[in-house]
């Protein structure tokens, strides 16, 4: 999962792929704006077959908050 | 080598239908002219711009004669050979450099299997020189033409001053598969319409008119309803009329300190402000709706391969009298950010709904103003180029299908330049002058006094 996240990240962001990990943070430290974040979710939300709740997703911070929640959804 | 056909992706039908429904491409020519204060080498200039050709297939785009319905399908020319005209007009007047730059902009693509896109070499007085494009809104959108105009800076300042060749551009070709491969995913289409079936849920928004109530209940009463929301577009006098307003590097740093400092964005700042001028303009009307532009461009592969991307949704709000600025912002910004998770939702689709579930007829709207805020500046990042003195001006096609269209964009100086596109037999000059007025005496009395409510700001300003 958190492989699969970072290679889609890397079709969003300039940081090599290798230098993303769960502590990465979406906005301070890959530089999504709020745009590129929803539209990453709507792109988890298609690949894992998934419904995210808005006002949990708003509380996803880091890479690996991503990964957990995801994770937990697909369970 | 045979020829690829594609449908057109849903934002580029959404001018395809603007086009049909006013009977003429020029009211989606996109145009601008970008010059900097130095002397180009126009014959460099000229083989860049040539080369742009080959690495942009946005500008390559050909439409297909029109079908029965008047449908179109696209594709990719393989070579655009064309010469590059120079255009010296630092001889002419503003009025007669007005008058030739309209004269370009003002010429629709109509021809089918042809070129959408005419790109000059440009020289202007006092020593401005650089280029001029017009192009079919089908082919790229504002966030598009930057992008071509950057690289074309870049490949100029390559061969000239030898910094990096630029990297190849996107193939616009892989977007739009993606593009029309999310049209055939149902489920999400479901998804989204969902979305918009819960927004619809909260009731019939309320229009709200820049110069007053007044326009509405003219509305109503010339047709006879007077629990009519929405208005009628003007679609018959469509003579455009253009005001453009410049605020300082200074002023705009604090603005983009304020959202930085406040975690919001200059779009939801700017939709404050608008919405209050409204709120304002209305009697104190507290449900608002602007329609917002979306430019769906999150991946590299969207950010740089040109095209025409943007989409335009409703961002309708209630928000009280009592309620803090920074507040207002922050309810905006978590409807824009729901906005953008399903901003792939087709503009048609949308439109029925609307239709449906509130009988909103053809060629009406409840939103009496358009915004775009365009974050991406022409850059200057060349060493050479940086500091100097540099000029870009979005141009009027002449025609303007909506009321008042609002375009904030960034300039390489570091300021914000307000492009306002109005409808003449609906608005003046003054008009829009007073709107600019107001909305800027809105934005820095929120962004100064934290502490102010909506209610307050509009009593004071």
């Amino acid at each position: 999962m958190f492989d699969d996240l970072k290679d889609k990240l890397s079709e969003y962001v300039d940081t090599p792929v290798e230098e993303i990990t769960e502590n990465s943070r979406f906005i301070e430290d890959l530089g999504l704006n709020s745009f590129e974040f929803m539209s990453l979710l709507g792109y988890l939300e298609d690949e894992y077959d998934i419904e995210v709740d808005e006002n949990e997703i708003l509380n996803i911070k880091t890479v690996g908050e991503a990964v957990s929640y995801i994770e937990s959804l697909t369970k | 080598m045979s020829i690829k056909y594609y449908p057109l992706a849903p934002a580029q039908a959404t001018q395809h239908e603007l086009a049909k429904e006013f009977g003429t491409s020029q009211v989606i020519n996109i145009c601008v002219c970008s010059t900097l204060k130095v002397n180009i080498d126009f014959g460099l200039l000229k083989q860049c711009i040539q080369e742009e050709f080959k690495r942009s297939e946005c500008l390559r785009i050909r439409l297909t004669e029109p079908d029965e319905n008047g449908d179109v399908m696209q594709y990719i020319a393989a070579h655009d050979p064309r010469d590059i005209e120079l255009a010296d007009l630092s001889g002419l007047s503003e009025e007669d450099i007005n008058q030739k730059l309209n004269e370009w902009s003002f010429k629709p693509f109509s021809e089918p299997n042809a070129p959408m896109a005419d790109i000059k070499m440009i020289k202007l007085p006092d020593g401005y020189q650089g280029l001029y494009l017009s192009i079919d809104h089908r082919l790229v959108d504002s966030s598009g033409i930057i992008v071509i105009i950057n690289d074309i800076m870049e490949l100029y300042c390559h061969y000239v001053f030898k910094s990096p060749y630029p990297q190849p551009l996107s193939l616009y070709t892989d977007a739009l598969v993606k593009d029309l491969e999310k049209e055939k995913n149902q489920k999400k289409i479901d998804r989204d319409g969902a979305f918009w079936d819960e927004i619809l849920g909260i009731g019939e928004p309320l229009y709200s008119d820049v110069t007053g109530p007044w326009k509405l209940e003219d509305d109503r009463k010339k047709h006879n309803n007077p629990n009519q929301r929405y208005v009628y577009r003007n679609i018959d006098d469509t003579r455009a009329g253009f005001a453009s307003f410049t605020l300082e590097p200074s002023p705009t740093f604090r603005l983009l300190e304020y959202c930085m400092n406040n975690n919001v964005s200059m779009t939801n700042l700017l939709l404050m402000g608008l919405r209050t001028y409204l709120s304002k303009a209305n009697n104190g009307q507290t449900d608002i709706s602007i329609r917002n532009f979306v430019s769906r461009r999150s991946t590299k592969l969207e950010r740089f391969s040109g095209g025409s991307r943007t989409e335009w949704y409703p961002c309708r709000t209630v928000i009280e009298p009592d309620t803090e600025f920074l507040d207002g912002i922050y309810i905006i910004q978590e409807l824009q950010n729901k906005i953008y998770r399903h901003s792939n939702y087709d503009q048609a689709r949308l439109a029925k709904k609307f239709a449906e579930k509130f009988g909103q007829p053809p060629h009406t709207t409840y939103e009496g103003v358009l915004l775009t805020y365009q974050p991406l500046p022409v850059r200057l990042q060349n060493p050479n180029l940086r500091g100097l003195p540099y000029k870009s001006k979005w141009l009027s096609n002449g025609t303007a299908v909506q009321k008042l269209y609002l375009t904030v964009m960034h300039n390489p100086n570091g300021g914000l330049e307000f492009f306002f596109k109005f409808q003449q037999a609906e608005l003046s000059y003054q008009d829009v002058e007073k709107i600019y007025y107001y909305l800027m005496r809105i934005i820095f009395a929120g962004v100064e006094h934290p502490e102010l409510t909506v209610g307050k700001i509009i009593d004071m300003v």
